[in-house]
């Protein structure tokens, strides 16, 4: 029970009429505070099960969850919304961002329902878009509507970064650069950062490296001395 | 092609939301679009089949002086006409406790207006009658009452009708009085209250009051329908032609009539007088005959009285004798009774003696009998005491044997008890040894146990040894490699190398250590034996033991099973000897019951013996008796011989005594025969005399009558002789003032409830020419948002499809299918629906005021049906086309591709920092989300706004026609009565219009002028009343003069006339204009409208009486009175009423109350109609919020899951959206207050009938309760969508962007 963030024998089963489908089976795996946490594994493994149970955007058929020391995996309606809003940052591959909104205006409509938010210039300074702060989202581009989702995800405080392939629709220097900006955010504000990829030729980059096959978890690594991801080739 | 159809049937199954929300809004919009459209035709249909089905007159013919047969005749030969019938009615009072009413008495019709019976049946006879159902309500009375009338002038009715009471036999209507009023009448307060039905030889009037005349081919056609009314005018006109000759001829004939009358009356008054003179004479001579007669009959009498003294004489004599004869009679009589007397006492003694000798005989017999029967009874029960002793003997005997049996059970009993006592003995002894071998079983185990541990050791110990050994080997193997090595060394380096030298000691001391070894695991292997041998001997020892064990269990086993065994037997002994004690008891208890039997039988004998005792003493008492009684019998017998013996004798004188007795009274009959004769004769002459006195003297009263008589009839026909020739003086005056008489020719639109019938129906045809259209327009709007947003969710698919090949045409058509299969369907459902409810809620809220309307017919019109699906078809056809062809002509490269979101942008409020900054952040979102999405904003706007348009235009037409009762009879006209005078007598006017001033509570009174003219403008002519105030001072207090606009007061014009609104926007004139008057037979007259005043109701052109004086050249004569005054209520004015009415100048009076009710009462049918109007409105904004709010959350779906996602709760989730659904909402209000008020005026103009000009504002009350309506709509879709917005999935959302 020592981990930050704990999961334990996790299930989740889909019944699609008559077919029943396991997207996690029994899945377990545990991370630190602080630590950046690449979870991979080929499509349909059940990463983002996994990512959407951990984020309260999904409830685990069986097992259990913790977050700091909290079990979440019992929360149901209000509690969960709650979880969400207070205790998760979610950033998307397809951004998700709001169309009539600008950078900024994005980045409030997370903070107004938070209870200690961050400055969201701040923020978006240091997600490097000082100077495009009031530009939809249509003005900007991949990399950058990806920046705003993550100042979104940030200026919520939240206790977990969960990012399900965040540069999956970006091309490989944003990528590149994204993933900098999540390590950096990871090492200089001790954030809690979980990243879902199938690209298996990052996981150098991280603290824990967890390999999830058909809904098992495959493999858990720790790396003493993860490589920037600058030094990163793939 | 197969496939296709298959996705073109899915896409319907699978989106049946979709399918059904465009069905349902194409089924709302054509319902109203044909359903009001189609209801003036069955209006007009329902009221049509009524009035042929009771033969509703075409025209009705009235002459000021009556009509005859000649007149039927003459119409009759009309072109066009194919029946005609003539009518008789008749005003009459109907007086019950309190209340008065007018009735109109009618003639049953048998061609022609015929009743339709409600309730009860038709008048078979004189005697009965059918009523108005407002009859009864007005009377209370009810069906099977007599009624009876009144006159309501001063003629008795009986004058013009043969009863004045009927029987009521049921309730009926009259097809010219559907609605609820039954015309004005000349009697009471000039109002007809209820109609009665008479059979047609109740009336006596010799002439017709009307004729119904029923035109050629009408029945045919439609009574409201241009065909109709030109076939009826030009009977109207053929008739109108007939009427002046008829009329002269009605003329001359009354003329003729009158003076015949006059001639017989004159000469009758003659003959009156001649006969007094002839009477008189006649009784003289009377007087005369009765003295001669008087002096006859006194000589007669003398005569009679001599002959009745020597009658008397005789008579005496003759009685005498007879007194005689009865006294011997009467002797021998006497001695005749005593006579029979004794015989039947000497009779009966016999009778008596028979009886008892007979008695004795049967009681005899008897004691025989039952001296037999005692006899057998003694042998019997002899026998029996000997069967019961034998009995006895039996019983005691199986006692004994009973006995024997229960000492050997005794000893059975203490056999099996000693069997019992072994047995346990020996089971204690077997459970002991089972103990003990459990004992040696453990110790066995035990030992076993020590065994396999010893076994496992010394295995342990081989093995080590194998290990050491294969050790020793693999260190042998060493040393002797070693060995080799250093050989090899040695043979390298040289024996004498340091190294060499080394090794080879290492080697040695390896060498020894080894045989060291060696010797250790031998001597090992040796103690290994050893420790074997003896475990082996230690098992054997171990396996007989256990042999032994075994041994021992299966004794106690068998031990153990003889035992059972044993046990077994017992208890069979046991049963045995409780079945034979069972039997033991059994036994005596059947002694016990046969000893108990035995002693019954002993009682029962000795009971028997005392009755035989019993009945053998009775028996001798018996037999003693009967010899008593033979002994007395014997001695009657004797007695009665003699008595016969002694009456015999007295027999014989009887008889001798009665012939003496016959022979005197022949004699005495004789005489009296005689003397009979003679009286007769005297008796005759009496009785003729007495008859001829009595004629006498009923001759002389009757003289005395005739002169009385004769005075009376002087005293009474002098003044009738003298009335009757003043009467005919009257008569010659009034012949001479006879006027020739008018024809009046009415058809249809006349009759007041058929014409207001066609007017309503038109007045809902207007209603349906906008207002449903509107409904339909939203509707349509929406089913072609609905379907282009279909085609727009379907773009992926569609670019698929021209990737696959297929042509723009087909994919095109898949959609255009699916538009035209919800729409058509929908409008036809929705015609069908519309077209049969619309009409038909519609036709009950009028059978509220139209009564009489039997049918409420609602066939489907399919002129309106087609138009409605025509157009629905089109809308959503040329809509989905449209889509389709924006969505085709792009590449399917690009359709392949999701439609880029909608970008965001800055929008124009933005520029404006200052407001801009103030909003908060959702309110930015919000206003920038309303801009973004301009397609749902407009969509949302003008759906909302119409409904609330349509809903506002409901209310407001309520507004406008409730208004006009109010507007006009309160604001604008001031007075509260009007009197209409007829004949205009100046005294007999002065004389009202005192008591009317002296009357409680009037305030003022006002002389008009009133008369119908027509206006003439260069637009059109308009038929108009003429009013001219006698004096202008107190016009103001009767009349309010204003601008409807600016509600500026006028004064009354002194110069040139003022004009009612209407009349002038009718006339097309403003004021200043000028303006032709047609009135009567004056020639056309100029005058210049001065002002225009604000009016509601009919149209009225006022001047003043000196440009009347100017205009005419003549002063007008006053026929009206205005009565102003305070009390309103039901009883004053009731009274008032009556006491106006009961002059003779005064036609007819009207009360503004009655007229504000009667109106209110004939638009009330409106609200319902209104109100079905506001809920459809309703039902239409719920549908279009409903499904534009699904598009809306299906379009936004990301977003919103995005907004979850995020941690909005979902209360915060909604009130985003609701927010923008919200200020749609109010923007729709806003602008359909704008449509509304539009709508409203367009309406009100189309609705209004020429008569009247609606109210034209909308009181703000509606706008408000408009806005409420749409607002709770709003709000209810929005808490149905709550549910929606809970409902959406964020992973399923967020991840479909593939």
């Amino acid at each position: 029970m020592a981990g930050y963030v704990v999961l334990k024998d996790v299930t989740k089963v889909y019944q699609m009429g008559e077919v029943t489908i396991k997207a996690a089976d029994g899945i377990s795996f545990e991370a630190e505070k602080g630590e950046f946490v690449i979870v991979v594994g080929p499509s349909g493994a059940g990463k983002t099960t996994v990512l959407n149970i951990l984020g309260g955007m999904d409830t685990a058929t069986s097992g259990q969850v913790f977050v700091d020391g909290e079990e979440v995996s019992g929360y149901r309606g209000k509690k969960l919304i709650r979880y969400r809003r207070e205790d998760i940052g979610f950033v998307f591959q397809f951004y998700n961002l709001m169309q009539n909104l600008t950078a900024l205006e994005n980045v409030e409509l997370a903070l107004q329902i938070c209870e200690n938010p961050l400055d969201a210039r701040t923020v978006l300074e240091e997600v490097g878009l000082k100077e495009r702060m009031d530009n939809f989202p249509a003005q900007l581009s991949g990399g950058e509507q990806q920046r705003v989702a993550i100042a979104r995800a940030l200026a919520k405080n939240p206790k977990l970064l969960l990012c399900d392939e965040p540069t999956g629709a970006l091309d490989y220097v944003t990528g590149k650069a994204i993933l900098g900006l999540l390590q950096d955010t990871c090492r200089q504000k001790g954030m809690t950062v979980i990243v879902i990829t199938h690209n298996s030729a990052l996981t150098p980059m991280a603290d824990r490296v967890i390999q999830i096959r058909s809904g098992k978890v495959a493999n858990v690594r720790v790396n003493a001395h993860p490589t920037p991801v600058e030094e990163i080739e793939w | 092609m197969k496939a296709f159809r298959k996705d073109f049937i899915r896409e319907i199954t699978k989106n049946k939301g979709r399918f059904i929300s465009v069905f349902f809004i194409v089924l709302l919009g054509a319902a109203f679009f044909s359903g009001i459209r189609a209801t003036r035709g069955d209006m007009e249909l329902s009221a049509d089949t009524y009035y042929d089905e009771v033969n509703l007159m075409d025209v009705r013919v009235i002459s000021t002086l009556g009509l005859v047969d000649e007149d039927l005749e003459d119409l009759e030969q009309v072109d066009g006409v194919e029946k005609v019938a003539g009518g008789k009615t008749l005003e009459v009072l109907h007086k019950i406790n309190e209340t008065e009413q007018v009735v109109k008495l009618i003639a049953i019709g048998e061609e022609m207006n015929l009743p339709r019976v409600l309730e009860g049946r038709m008048p078979e006879n004189e005697k009965e009658c059918l009523v108005d159902v407002k009859f009864l309500e007005n009377s209370g009375c009810g069906i099977g009452d007599e009624i009876t009338f009144t006159s309501g002038t001063e003629d008795p009715l009986e004058d013009s009708l043969e009863r004045v009471s009927f029987t009521i036999t049921g309730t009926a209507t009259l097809p010219y009085y559907m609605d609820l009023s039954r015309g004005t009448g000349s009697i009471g307060d000039g109002g007809i209250d209820s109609f009665v039905l008479l059979m047609p030889e109740v009336f006596t009037a010799d002439y017709y009051t009307e004729i119904y005349v029923q035109a050629e081919g009408t029945k045919e056609m439609e009574s409201y329908g241009d065909e109709y009314q030109d076939r009826v005018d030009q009977v109207c006109s053929a008739v109108e032609a007939l009427a002046e000759a008829a009329c002269q001829r009605r003329y001359d004939h009354l003329y003729e009539e009158g003076s015949q009358e006059l001639e017989d009356a004159k000469k009758e008054v003659a003959d009156g007088e001649q006969e007094l003179i002839d009477a008189e004479a006649e009784l003289k001579d009377g007087d005369r005959q009765i003295r001669e007669a008087n002096e006859t009959i006194a000589g007669k009498e003398q005569e009679i009285e001599d002959g009745a003294v020597t009658i008397n004489q005789n008579e005496k004599e003759l009685e005498d004798g007879w007194s005689e004869l009865l006294e011997k009679e009467d002797e021998l009589q006497s001695s005749k009774a005593l006579l029979l007397e004794k015989e039947a006492e000497l009779e009966s003694g016999q009778k008596e003696l028979d009886a008892q000798a007979k008695e004795l005989k049967k009681g005899k017999a008897e004691l025989e009998e039952k001296e037999v029967e005692l006899e057998s009874g003694k042998a019997q029960l002899y026998e029996q005491s000997a069967q019961l002793a034998e009995q006895e003997q039996l019983l005691n005997e199986k006692e004994a044997e009973l006995k024997e049996n229960q000492a050997l059970l005794e000893e059975k009993q203490a056999e099996l008890d000693a069997g019992r006592a072994e047995l346990e003995a020996k089971e204690q002894e077997l459970s002991a040894g089972k103990v003990e071998l459990e004992e040696k079983q453990a110790e066995l185990a035990s030992a076993k146990e020590q065994l396999s541990q010893g076994e496992q050791e010394l295995q342990d110990a081989r093995s080590q040894l194998e290990q050491g050994k294969a050790e020793l080997e693999s260190k042998k193997q060493e040393v002797v490699s070693a060995r080799e090595e250093l050989e090899q060394m040695k043979a390298i380096l040289g024996e004498d190398s340091m190294l060499v030298k080394q090794l080879e000691e290492r080697v040695l001391a390896a060498e020894e250590q080894l045989s060291a070894a060696e010797e250790e695991l031998s001597g090992q292997e040796e103690q290994l034996l050893a420790a074997e041998q003896e475990l082996e001997s230690q098992k054997q020892l171990l396996a007989a033991a256990e042999e032994e064990l075994l041994a021992a269990e299966q004794q106690i086993a068998e031990g153990e099973a003889a035992l059972e065994q044993g046990w077994q037997e017992l208890a069979a002994g046991e049963t045995e000897l409780d079945a034979a004690r069972q039997q033991l008891a059994e036994g005596e208890q059947q002694i016990a019951d046969a000893r108990v039997r035995i002693a019954d039988g002993w009682k029962q004998i000795e009971a028997y013996q005392a009755q035989f005792a019993d009945g053998e003493q009775q028996l001798s008492d018996a037999r003693a008796q009967i010899q008593a009684g033979e002994q007395q019998i014997a001695a009657y017998q004797k007695t009665i011989t003699e008595g016969r013996e002694q009456l015999s004798l007295a027999k014989v004188q009887v008889t001798d005594g009665e012939t003496q007795l016959a022979d005197a009274k022949q004699t005495l009959l004789d005489g009296q025969e005689q003397l009979a004769d003679a009286k007769k004769t005297l008796e005759e002459g009496r009785v003729s005399l007495s008859d001829a006195k009595e004629e006498l003297a009923q001759k002389e009263q009757e003289l005395a009558d005739g002169w009385k008589e004769y005075e009376e009839a002087r005293a009474e026909a002098l003044p009738e002789l003298e009335e009757a020739k003043e009467k005919i003086a009257d008569g010659e005056k009034e012949l001479s003032e006879l006027e020739v008489p008018t024809w009046y020719v009415w058809d249809r639109t006349q009759i007041s409830s058929t014409k207001n019938f066609g007017d309503d129906a038109g007045r809902i045809a207007n209603i349906g020419k906008l207002f449903p259209l509107i409904f339909f327009l939203v509707a349509a709007l929406v089913s072609l948002t609905t379907m282009t947003r279909m085609i727009e969710e379907q773009r992926q698919q569609i670019g698929t499809l021209k990737a696959l090949g297929y042509s723009d045409s087909v994919i095109a058509m898949k959609y255009f299918a699916y538009a035209m299969l919800s729409t058509i369907s929908g409008a036809v459902v929705g015609v069908i629906i519309g077209e049969k409810i619309l009409p038909w809620v519609i036709m009950n809220a009028y059978g509220m005021l139209y009564t009489g309307l039997p049918y409420y017919m609602t066939p489907l019109d399919w002129y309106q049906g087609g138009m409605a699906i025509l157009a629905s078809a089109a809308c959503t056809g040329i809509a989905t086309l449209a889509a389709c062809y924006h969505e085709l002509s792009a590449r399917p490269a690009e359709l392949m591709r999701p439609e880029a979101p909608k970008n965001g942008k800055r929008i124009f409020l933005e520029r404006i920092r200052i407001l801009w900054r103030h909003l908060n952040f959702t309110q930015k979102s919000t206003v920038r989300n309303l801009i973004r999405y301009k397609k749902r904003f407009f969509m949302t706007v003008i759906g909302i706004g119409g409904c609330m348009g349509l809903i506002v235009v409901g209310f407001g037409l309520q507004d406008s026609i409730t208004a006009i009762a109010k507007n006009q009879f309160v604001n604008l006209f001031t007075y509260q009565a009007n009197a209409v005078l007829g004949s205009v007598d100046e005294a007999e006017k002065k004389a009202l219009q005192e008591e009317l001033s002296g009357y409680p509570g009037m305030e003022q009174m006002l002389e008009m002028y009133c008369q119908n003219i027509d206006l003439i403008s260069p637009k059109r002519t308009l038929q108009a009343v003429l009013e001219v105030p006698k004096e202008l001072t107190n016009f103001k207090d009767f009349y309010d003069f204003r601008n409807r606009t600016t509600g500026e007061k006028y004064e009354f014009p002194e110069q040139g006339a003022a004009i009612s609104e209407k009349t002038a926007d009718l006339l097309g004139i403003e004021a200043g204009d000028v303006l032709q008057i047609k009135m009567g037979d004056h020639e056309i007259v100029e005058v210049t409208i001065t002002v225009i005043v604000e009016n509601y109701v009919r149209h009225f052109l006022y001047i003043s009486t000196e440009t009347y004086q100017e205009l005419f050249g003549e002063l007008p004569e006053y026929n009206q009175l205005l009565l102003r005054y305070e009390d309103t209520s039901e009883e004053n004015e009731k009274a008032l009423g009556e006491m106006v009415m009961s002059y003779d100048c005064v036609a007819g009076i009207s009360f503004t109350t009655d007229l504000i009710q009667e109106i209110e009462d004939m638009l009330r049918s409106l609200d319902i109609v209104i109100c079905v109007l506001i809920i459809s409105a309703g039902l239409l904004a719920f549908v279009v919020l409903y499904n534009l709010n699904n598009i809306n959350i299906t379009e936004r779906q990301r977003e919103l899951a995005t907004l979850k996602v995020l941690g909005f709760y979902d209360k915060e989730v909604a009130s985003y959206v609701y927010r923008e659904n919200m200020v749609l909402t109010l923007i729709g209000i806003v602008a359909g207050m704008g449509i509304g008020s539009f709508l409203h005026q367009y309406v009100i103009q189309s609705v209004e009938v020429e008569m009247m000009m609606f109210g034209r504002m909308i009181f703000p009350r509606s706008y408000l309760w408009s806005a409420l309506i749409t607002l709770a709509f709003a709000l209810f879709v929005n808490f149905m969508m709550y549910y929606r917005l809970k409902k959406i999935d964020m992973i399923e959302s967020l991840k479909s962007v593939e």
